[in-house]
């Protein structure tokens, strides 16, 4: 061994050496680490910074539009027709509804970056659950004239699932449809589908709209994430929808994906077990990177 | 009439904005993008232009330092109205040229004023 070609002082003072060297790699190594977790972190809070102010700015939209019209009736009432005061409280009120949507997809994307969204299982029936959503999105299909058509095989199978969530999700992709579609058609085709002897239930929205270009894909499941176009200036959305869609799919042990031409239209494709494993811890994954 | 350029995405906001200085005796024409709001302004030359930021096609940063850049347009004032209430924003905002700056909701009275001196400068 080296050890024994030393003797006396040079010994200690080659240990000490060894030991002030080892010590210095071990203070290296903790340096490493730390600035890479601090850089975490980093990411993290700007993550979060981010996430505020894109919150912010969605809040005061709409508040802009309650504050503006009541004002304008509170001091101009004198100057204004019965019919023009009407309309700016049905405006304050459209407004007032909407910023209670965005207020409640804040609350399900909280809940779910701080995993305690949990999971109510439940059978129920999928066709009477397709039955009540068709005629719950019917009012926002009709909004920009479009045609829905509900397509799904007779003997669906039974299933174990969440029910209000699979709702949300189903609403969440036709309403993104709708608003993206005008004079068109929004398809919700479900089926049943075995996959490596696994039993699943493929739900499809298909709609002949707008569409995206392969780079606005890539982004839309981020939250705050919203795709621009000058001719749905009156489009309404936080482009937090999707981002809680893909949460409860995967909570769900199920995906979702999307496929989009632009100026042809765009599909939603999820992918659902039907029978969900109560038995797995249900992950909430942190959908940050933005 | 003092002419004023309201460029707005945002339906209600524009409806709102719109009736309210038209109240105050603004003639008032509205863009709903930047590159509208550019166009508008060489064609209309209005007295001052109230410009939301984001917006489609092309942002209200991209549409004021092209009107700023351009000598037919560059001495009408712009003020800057925004949903983003960060300072960056306003900094930004200032950068491309804006005269002024107003977050949203904005306060009225507040903004008549900024638009009433720069109007007189």
């Amino acid at each position: 061994m080296v050890e024994n070609v030393y003797e006396g002082a040079d010994r200690d003072r080659y240990l000490s050496e060894r030991s002030l060297e080892i010590s210095s790699n071990e203070l290296m190594e903790l340096n490493k680490e730390l600035s890479k977790s601090s850089r975490l972190s980093n990411d993290a809070n700007n993550a979060k910074s981010q996430f505020l102010a894109n919150m912010s700015h969605e809040l005061r939209s709409p508040l802009s539009a309650i504050i503006g019209f009541s004002e304008l009736i509170l001091e101009e009432h004198n100057n204004l027709e019965e019919d023009e005061v009407l309309l700016d409280i049905e405006r304050i009120h459209s407004s007032a509804r909407y910023l209670l949507v965005i207020i409640n997809d804040i609350l399900d994307l909280s809940k779910i970056e701080a995993g305690k969204t949990e999971l109510t299982l439940d059978n129920f029936s999928l066709t009477d659950l397709l039955m009540d959503i068709k005629s719950m999105v019917q009012p926002m299909i009709d909004k920009n004239a479009n045609h829905f058509i509900l397509d799904h095989d007779n003997n669906l199978y039974n299933v174990l699932w969440d029910k209000l969530k699979v709702q949300q999700i189903i609403i969440n992709l036709i309403s993104n449809s709708a608003k993206f579609t005008k004079n068109g058609k929004i398809i919700l085709e479900v089926k049943n589908y075995i996959e490596k002897n696994e039993k699943y239930i493929l739900m499809k929205v298909v709609d002949t709209g707008i569409g995206m270009s392969t780079g606005e894909i890539e982004n839309i499941f981020s939250p705050f994430i919203q795709t621009k176009s000058s001719s749905f200036v009156d489009q309404k959305g936080t482009g937090l929808g999707l981002s809680i869609t893909k949460n409860y799919c995967e909570m769900m042990d199920g995906t979702v994906s999307c496929e989009s031409v632009l100026d042809k239209g765009t599909t939603f494709t999820i992918k659902i077990p039907i029978i969900i494993d109560r038995r797995k811890p249900i992950k909430a994954r942190r959908k940050n990177d933005q | 009439m003092t002419k004023i350029l309201l460029v707005e995405d945002n339906e209600f906001n524009r409806i709102m904005l719109s009736r309210r200085l038209e109240l105050k005796q603004y003639e008032i024409i509205c863009a709903i993008d930047g590159l509208e709001a550019v166009e508008m302004t060489k064609a209309e030359l209005p007295d001052l232009i109230l410009m939301d930021l984001s917006l489609p096609v092309k942002d209200g940063l991209t549409a004021t330092k092209e009107i700023k850049a351009n000598e037919l347009t560059q001495h009408i004032p712009v003020i800057a109205l925004t949903a983003h209430a960060m300072d960056d924003d306003k900094n930004e905002a200032l950068m491309a040229g804006c005269d002024e700056f107003e977050t949203k909701p904005v306060q009225f009275k507040q903004l008549l004023k900024k638009m009433d001196s720069l109007i007189k400068k």
